[in-house]
């Protein structure tokens, strides 16, 4: 049994990096509605049995993203509502004290990597329905399944940004 | 105690403020209160009215059916019928499939689109919204072939002309 992906659990604090997070659990919320449209069978099987997978990729996304909020807590490029706020402040106009982007953008781009991977993989599964809908005895089902599984394991492989995090 | 939840809930809600506007359209599903979630099976959105219109469509055909008198030339129809019903049900289950990955719900706003506004569709997604316009189009054709049999046949009593009219109707316009 896989544990519901749940964005509020890790300390994302409220922003960007919350969001991104929680996109990647939309993914995976994603892939287990679309699981559950299918007919029972060796198939519908096979994408329960990847879905633990799944939960391991969302596992290292949430450990990008507390690490991201941690070192990068304040990075406002896209949240306006804490430029506003270092604009107001009663000292001087913040917003200059601070640079165009994050220091380290491999870290974003890992977390965006994985959000890209999950999406992915919903996607193959959303494909997979649609054909075994489309077409109950069709034979090339391995093959798409085969496909799914490596999209999975891309997954796991994507968005780890050297010399920051190792996935177990 | 009471407090506690009470600033949680603040805290979320401005969370979700933010992800509205720094987002992928919408709120997150997973940043959501459960009566904003993503409604079961085809939604209330986007994907239900896909159903509805091809639902419209098979209508449109049975209703042309009933007119005829029971006979050969109305069984023929029936079956007609009973494949356009397969057809339609297949479609609903893409459109499902639709919903589970993009879904689109009129009784909510926070999925980033006012009720009777067509989402933002890409990939898969897309394709789904594709098929199922095709499909469309094909459940229109054949109940309007439908309706062109039953007047130009009710009444007639031809029922050799009628059936050489629906084997045409079925392989000459393929279903997506």
């Amino acid at each position: 049994m896989n544990a519901e992906p749940d964005a509020w659990a890790p300390a994302l604090g409220f922003g960007y990096w919350r969001v991104v997070y929680a996109e990647c659990c939309d993914a995976v919320l994603a892939y287990d509605r679309i699981v559950a449209t299918m007919p029972p069978g060796a198939v519908r099987g096979r994408l329960l049995e990847l879905r633990t997978e799944l939960s391991v990729r969302l596992g290292s996304a949430a450990r990008l993203a507390e690490l991201a909020a941690t070192l990068y807590a304040a990075w406002p490029e896209r949240d306006p509502a804490l430029l506003e706020l270092l604009a107001d402040d009663p000292v001087k106009d913040l917003r200059k004290e601070l640079g165009t982007g994050p220091p380290d953008p491999g870290l974003r781009e890992a977390l965006l990597d994985a959000r890209e991977e999950l999406w992915r993989v919903a996607e193959d599964a959303a494909r997979l329905a649609v054909r075994l809908r489309e077409n109950p005895i069709a034979t090339d089902v391995p093959t798409w399944l085969s496909g799914l599984a490596t999209g999975v394991a891309t997954a796991l492989a994507a968005g780890t940004p050297a010399g920051h995090l190792e996935d177990g | 105690m009471a407090d506690e939840v009470q600033r949680q809930r603040a805290d979320r809600e401005a969370a979700r403020l933010l992800a509205a506007r720094i987002g992928l359209p919408g709120v997150p599903v997973s940043m959501r209160e459960p009566e904003d979630a993503p409604g079961p099976g085809l939604g209330t959105g986007h994907w239900q009215r896909h159903v509805a219109r091809l639902s419209g469509a098979y209508e449109r055909a049975a209703l042309a059916v009933a007119q005829v008198p029971a006979g050969g030339v109305r069984e023929e129809l029936d079956d007609v019928l009973a494949v356009l019903c397969k057809r339609l049900d297949r479609y609903v289950h893409i459109a499902e499939v639709g919903q589970a990955l993009l879904p689109d719900d009129d009784t909510t706003d926070l999925d980033g689109t006012a009720p009777g506004m067509t989402p933002y569709l890409d990939g898969m997604a897309e394709e789904i919204d594709g098929r199922l316009r095709t499909a469309l189009t094909h459940l229109t054709a054949v109940a309007a072939a439908i309706e062109e049999i039953v007047s130009a046949d009710v009444g007639s009593g031809d029922s050799d002309e009628v059936i050489a009219a629906v084997d045409r109707l079925l392989t000459g316009v393929p279903a997506p």
